[in-house]
Order: structure tokens, then C-alpha cells, then sequence
């Protein structure tokens, strides 16, 4: 068969394939352009009830069910939610990418260095890049390259520590095993403590999945829908 | 008419890009789909497709045409997602090159849309810039000219690619889907 009756078979079969139907599209995506009208909207309404809880515990602050529970709300493990207004009170180191953190090693060097078991997602590569940190306990973070698109990164951060700050806006209540984690959509920044009165500042550019699992804080950052994220965090072995 | 529509929807006006989405579904769905090869992420791309294009419509020439620069973005997600998903797909337990080494049956082979389906089995074959421009020019029947506008070339390298894509097609065929082609002679 030459060109032309080739190419005429190829468009003959390409016309008749049969796409699934095509889903509501503009409703999801109507929807999704107002949502953040409405979340701002929420979140001025959000700050202001904050406030006033806040005022109300610094009057109770004495009664430690009630200080636990003000804490508990505002952070997850060894994360803690923060506001972006909210001033460091430390000298800041910015930070480019994830990849120019300190304590680059590798996972068997991470292994090592750390006294829980490091958990891998199943089915993936070994990290591409992994770093260990200890102030005094130890966070460990696996990354995953993948060009054009935000790094992957698992973080797993013995929740002794308090070492990590999410300024985020955009903060959902989800669950990982049946257990609760925070979902938090869109850029923000976040700092990590070391503890010697710095912290290194980084732009996250993409999402993140907290949760906690014993004595570990587990958070996975990347550029993937809450489904994706979630599967990643529930096939950790 | 679409430039209208565009400057509303440029002025905030949500109502207007509601009405573009809709024009438009369609087709960006069904890119998505042939690039990522599930109908739920093809949904979630051509979602992101037109939050993107929304975000950006400002800077849109509202004289020019939306289709190309719209199938553009979603080409480029579809892409991101699809090597994304390819290298975790095993753990979120899906798969995206999915042909079969084995040809389809006689069988499965006899009636007109599975042979169109085995096509697209055969096309998922090749390589990336092969694959969409197949997809572009004969899936979704875009012509030589607006095909070369979503790809940003010029319409003569729409007709080389074109024809290169199809020898690789036709190699592909002959090889593994030989069915494809049972009384014919390719």
C-alpha cells in the first residue's frame, strides 16, 4: 500500500474511535474559579474566629487539657501550621530547591544514621537524592526527580522535634489510613528549625500531605492530586 | 462569538468562560484521553487545562483562536502527567503504555471500532511527538494549519512529521498488530 492509501486506512480507523463521554468540565472547573473567592472569604471569617479563641484560651491557658488541645489544632506531629504574616525570629537561609539542603547522604547512610526504620513508597525507584538532619532527633527526607515538575519528596521527621513550619492558607482535613492527616493545596513557604537559631526557607511549589504514625511525622510534597498523594502515603512499607 | 467571549472572560467575567469551557470540553478531553489513556485523569487534565488557560487569559490575544493554545496546555499536562504516573504507576497501580505485546485476535479484530482501538494500541507504540501528532491531525481531525499552531511549527514540518509518524506507524503495525491489516496489503 503506498502513502496516500496508508494514510487514508490510519484516518479511516482514527474516525471511528469510540471516546468515553465527555464529563462535566465546565461545571468542575466553574466551581474551582470561585472556590478561592470563597476561600478568602472563609479565611477573613476563619482568622477572625481564631482570634477569638485565642483571646478565650489566654484566659484558660492555666488548664492543660485546654492548652493541648488549642496546640493539637494548630499543628500535626513535628509540623506546625503557622500564619504567613507571622516574622522569623531567626536569621533565614533561602533556599533555591530541596536539593541544596544540608546533610545530603545516601539511604543506606540515611539508614544508619537514624533510629527508626526509613519507609519507602512501594513499586518506586530508590530516591534519587536523600538527606539526613539531627537537632537533636532526626529528619529524614527522600527525594524523587522529575524533570519539568516539582521534586517528590517523603519526609520522615521523628516528632520529638518541632522542626518544620507550613505557612499555608489553604489547609483539609483528609485521612491517611483511616487516620487523620492535613492536606495543604498550593505554593507556600516553609521553614525548617535547626534549632541553632536559623532556619532554612524554602518555596514549596506544590502540595503537601501531612500525617502522623507512631512517633513519626510523615510528609509527601509534590505536585500531585490529594488521591495520588494519599496512595503514595498509604503504600509506604 | 469567541473574541466576545474572551474579553468578557478576560473582565472577570465567569459566566463567559463557562460558555468557552463548554465550546471546548470536548476536544481537550479527548486529547487528555489519548495522551494519558484513563478517563478519569483525562478529566482532571483538561480540568487543569482550562484553570490554567483561565489563569492566563489576560495575556491571551482575544483575536486569535482559543482551540490551539487551549490543546497546547493540555497537551503539555497531559505530557507531565503521563511521565509522572508513568515512573509511579506501578505503585498507584495503574498503567499507561498499555498495548499488549501479543497481537489482538481474529475475533477481536472484526468489527470496525476495535480495530480503531487496536490503532490506538499501535500509536501508543511510538514515541511521544509521534503519538500527538497523529492524535492532533487524524484522532481529532484538526486541520494541517491548526495542528501546526498547537504544536508551534510551521505547517510544512505538521506534513514531514506527519509522514515519518505514519512509516513508524505502518512498521509498528506490520510487526505487532498484523490483524490490523488482514487483506490488505500495506
Amino acid at each position: 500500500m503506498n502513502d496516500p492509501q496508508w494514510e487514508a486506512q490510519v484516518e479511516a480507523m482514527a474516525r471511528r474511535f469510540e471516546f468515553p463521554p465527555t464529563p462535566d468540565i465546565a461545571g468542575a472547573v466553574r466551581d474551582r474559579i470561585a472556590a478561592p473567592r470563597r476561600t478568602l472569604a472563609r479565611q477573613r471569617v476563619l482568622r477572625a474566629a481564631v482570634l477569638a479563641l485565642a483571646l478565650a484560651i489566654i484566659a484558660v491557658l492555666a488548664v492543660p487539657d485546654w492548652r493541648a488541645r488549642a496546640l493539637d489544632w494548630l499543628q500535626i506531629g513535628a509540623v506546625r501550621l503557622a500564619d504567613e504574616g507571622e516574622t522569623p525570629a531567626a536569621t533565614v537561609t533561602p533556599l533555591e530547591s530541596i536539593l541544596d539542603m544540608p546533610g545530603r547522604t545516601t539511604l543506606d547512610g540515611a539508614q544508619a544514621a537514624v533510629d527508626f526504620p526509613i519507609r519507602l513508597p512501594a513499586a518506586l525507584p530508590a530516591p534519587d537524592a536523600v538527606f539526613v538532619q539531627h537537632d537533636p532527633y532526626p529528619l529524614v527526607i527522600l527525594v524523587w526527580l522529575e524533570a519539568g515538575a516539582p521534586p517528590l519528596s517523603v519526609h520522615q521527621i521523628d516528632t520529638r522535634n518541632v522542626v518544620i513550619k507550613e505557612y499555608t492558607g489553604a489547609i483539609e482535613r483528609v485521612e491517611v489510613n483511616r487516620a487523620d492527616a492535613v492536606w495543604l493545596s498550593g505554593p507556600h513557604n516553609l521553614d525548617i528549625l535547626p534549632g541553632d537559631n536559623t532556619l532554612i526557607r524554602r518555596y514549596v511549589d506544590s502540595n503537601v500531605l501531612l500525617w502522623e504514625e507512631g512517633a513519626i511525622t510523615y510528609r509527601v510534597e509534590g505536585d500531585l492530586a490529594l488521591d495520588e498523594a494519599i496512595r503514595i502515603a498509604e503504600s509506604l512499607e | 462569538m469567541e473574541p466576545d467571549l474572551i474579553r468578557r472572560a478576560q473582565a472577570g467575567d465567569d459566566d463567559a468562560y463557562a460558555i468557552l469551557v463548554r465550546q471546548h470540553e470536548e476536544v481537550i478531553f479527548r486529547l487528555a484521553y489519548l495522551m494519558v489513556g484513563d478517563a478519569d485523569d483525562a478529566a482532571d487534565v483538561a480540568q487543569e487545562a482550562f484553570i490554567r488557560a483561565h489563569r492566563n487569559l489576560k495575556r491571551f490575544d482575544a483575536g486569535r483562536p482559543l482551540r490551539p493554545w487551549l490543546l497546547h496546555i493540555a497537551a503539555n499536562l497531559a505530557r507531565n502527567r503521563r511521565r509522572s504516573l508513568g515512573r509511579y504507576g506501578a505503585m498507584l497501580g495503574r498503567v499507561f503504555t498499555l498495548a499488549p505485546r501479543v497481537a489482538p485476535s481474529a475475533e477481536v479484530e472484526n468489527t470496525q471500532a476495535q480495530q480503531s482501538e487496536a490503532l490506538w494500541q499501535a500509536i501508543r507504540r511510538l514515541d511521544r511527538r509521534d503519538q500527538q501528532i497523529i492524535y492532533l491531525r487524524y484522532m481529532l481531525e484538526l486541520s494541517v494549519e491548526e495542528t501546526a499552531q498547537v504544536l508551534d511549527v510551521r505547517p510544512g514540518t505538521v506534513k514531514s512529521r506527519l509522514s515519518r509518524a505514519l512509516d513508524r506507524l505502518r512498521e509498528v503495525v506490520l510487526a505487532e498488530f498484523p490483524l490490523l491489516t488482514e487483506g490488505r496489503q500495506v
